[in-house]
């Protein structure tokens, strides 16, 4: 009859021991995963010596946890955490606990899965799992909060940043206890206007994806100006900066018009190209 | 099977109690205070032989949190105690039972180490310069001190 150390029980309960893959000591699953929530180290309580799988089960149903994985993603909670003690009152406590507890619940059924991910944002692929702050809770993606916010400047609508950019769920969870208001009171709007932005593109491909499609769908509106501005005879564009400042008004019109992407189904953006024109060449003239 | 943090201590600590009751060692004991509270135990340590607290009884506390054993009890002797890594309130230093914790470490290993480190205190990072002092300078001295300071314990 096999007893677990930790808990001093036997197996009776049914409960499924897990074994620790370099030094062989077995423990009930549980007790071993709650150990890992407080540890330092995946050292093992008995003999010290780290690991980095928990084999479970025998013969074609035994699993392999990788515990490493787990490992990164609790002292990425528990930096949050520690960032925001000063800001937690009481009433956080609880649901910092359910959140944990949330997250280890997932885990661990990722883990069991077998799923080998690199835990990266999934924008600009930093690793650096201390500053990741967004965790769908659908598809399992992690995001730094600062990448969705300067991605949906970019792209979408600075009003629905908090999307999943892989399933496109609602259900981000925020890893920031008692910062949600600060945060979004400190976001400045007038950043929505920025294009080079603060987005970062140090690995990810999807951000230089993202980047090609604004510059086509940018390119493609400009075309449209461009044929509209040529239509009119050159001595009554006086100055070469009458050209480029037409252009550079009425193009910015029609990025925000349709999102900064180009919609050629639903904007008739020769007509509205060409009324732009026209509009800011009659402004232009009257200031001069 | 969901089980809650504290329904996991009560039964850890019930097992542990049970492993007692049938353990043969005689030189430390330690039970519940209240039998309906079992995270306030205490425990009692027979000082080892060939030591300067050869013959002696000393009492201990223990409080165990609702996340034990994940994190270690908080002990202290509640016997004064003069020894060089127990200040003057009975607060221990160990290292066991702060960052060399383990989840498999109970009760009776606790106070068997307690015992241990009555005869092998580790000078280092004393609590109580003079005994450690003492300790390497004068032997002699160094029992009569434990033995001033020493009060039998009136409920054993």
């Amino acid at each position: 009859m096999e007893e677990c150390p930790i808990c001093l029980a036997d197996d009776q309960e049914g409960e499924q021991f897990g074994c620790l893959n370099v030094c062989g000591h077995k423990f009930h699953l549980n007790c071993i995963r709650e150990w890992h929530k407080y540890s330092i180290n995946l050292k093992c309580p008995i003999c010290r010596v780290e690991s980095t799988h928990l084999e479970v089960g025998e013969g074609q149903h035994a699993l392999s946890i990788n515990l490493k994985m787990g490992f990164m993603i609790k002292n990425a909670i528990d930096y949050v955490g520690a960032e925001t003690t000063n800001e937690r009152n009481e009433d956080d406590t609880g649901e910092q606990d359910q959140e944990i507890e949330f997250l280890s619940e997932r885990l661990r059924g990722t883990l069991v899965m077998d799923t080998i991910k690199i835990i990266q944002c999934s924008i600009c692929g930093d690793t650096d799992v201390s500053r990741l702050s967004l965790y769908c809770q659908d598809c399992e993606a992690i995001y730094h909060e600062t990448c969705l916010r300067g991605l949906a400047c970019e792209v979408g609508d600075r009003n629905t940043w908090q999307e999943c950019t892989d399933c496109r769920s609602n259900a981000l969870l925020e890893l920031r206890m008692g910062a949600i208001s600060s945060q979004l009171a400190s976001y400045d709007s007038r950043n929505s206007m920025i294009f080079a932005g603060e987005l970062r593109d140090k690995h990810s491909v999807k951000t230089q994806q993202m980047y090609e499609q604004i510059r086509n769908a940018k390119h493609k509106i400009q075309m449209h100006v461009r044929r509209a501005l040529d239509r009119y005879p050159l001595p009554l564009l006086r100055f070469k900066d009458a050209y480029k400042h037409v252009n550079k008004q009425v193009s910015r019109k029609l990025y925000r018009l349709s999102d900064n992407k180009y919609l050629p189904d639903q904007y008739d953006y020769d007509s509205l190209a060409r009324t732009g024109v026209h509009t800011e060449l009659l402004i232009y003239c009257h200031d001069e | 099977m969901a089980v809650e943090e504290g329904g996991c201590v009560t039964k850890r600590l019930q097992n542990e109690l049970l492993q007692l009751l049938s353990s043969t060692t005689e030189s430390i004991s330690a039970f519940p205070v209240d039998d309906n509270d079992l995270t306030y135990w205490v425990g009692y340590i027979t000082g080892p032989k060939d030591t300067p607290y050869s013959g002696l009884k000393f009492k201990v506390s223990l409080k165990f949190p609702q996340n034990y054993p994940f994190h270690p009890p908080m002990i202290k002797f509640l016997s004064p105690m003069w020894h060089p890594n127990v200040d003057k309130s009975g607060n221990i230093c160990l290292d066991i039972l702060k960052e060399k914790w383990s989840a498999v470490y109970n009760v009776e290993t606790i106070l068997l180490s307690l015992q241990s480190l009555l005869g092998e205190p580790n000078n280092r990072s004393p609590l109580n310069a003079v005994a450690a002092e003492l300790w390497d300078a004068d032997m002699e001295e160094y029992r009569k001190k434990v033995l001033a300071c020493y009060e039998e314990i009136d409920d054993y």
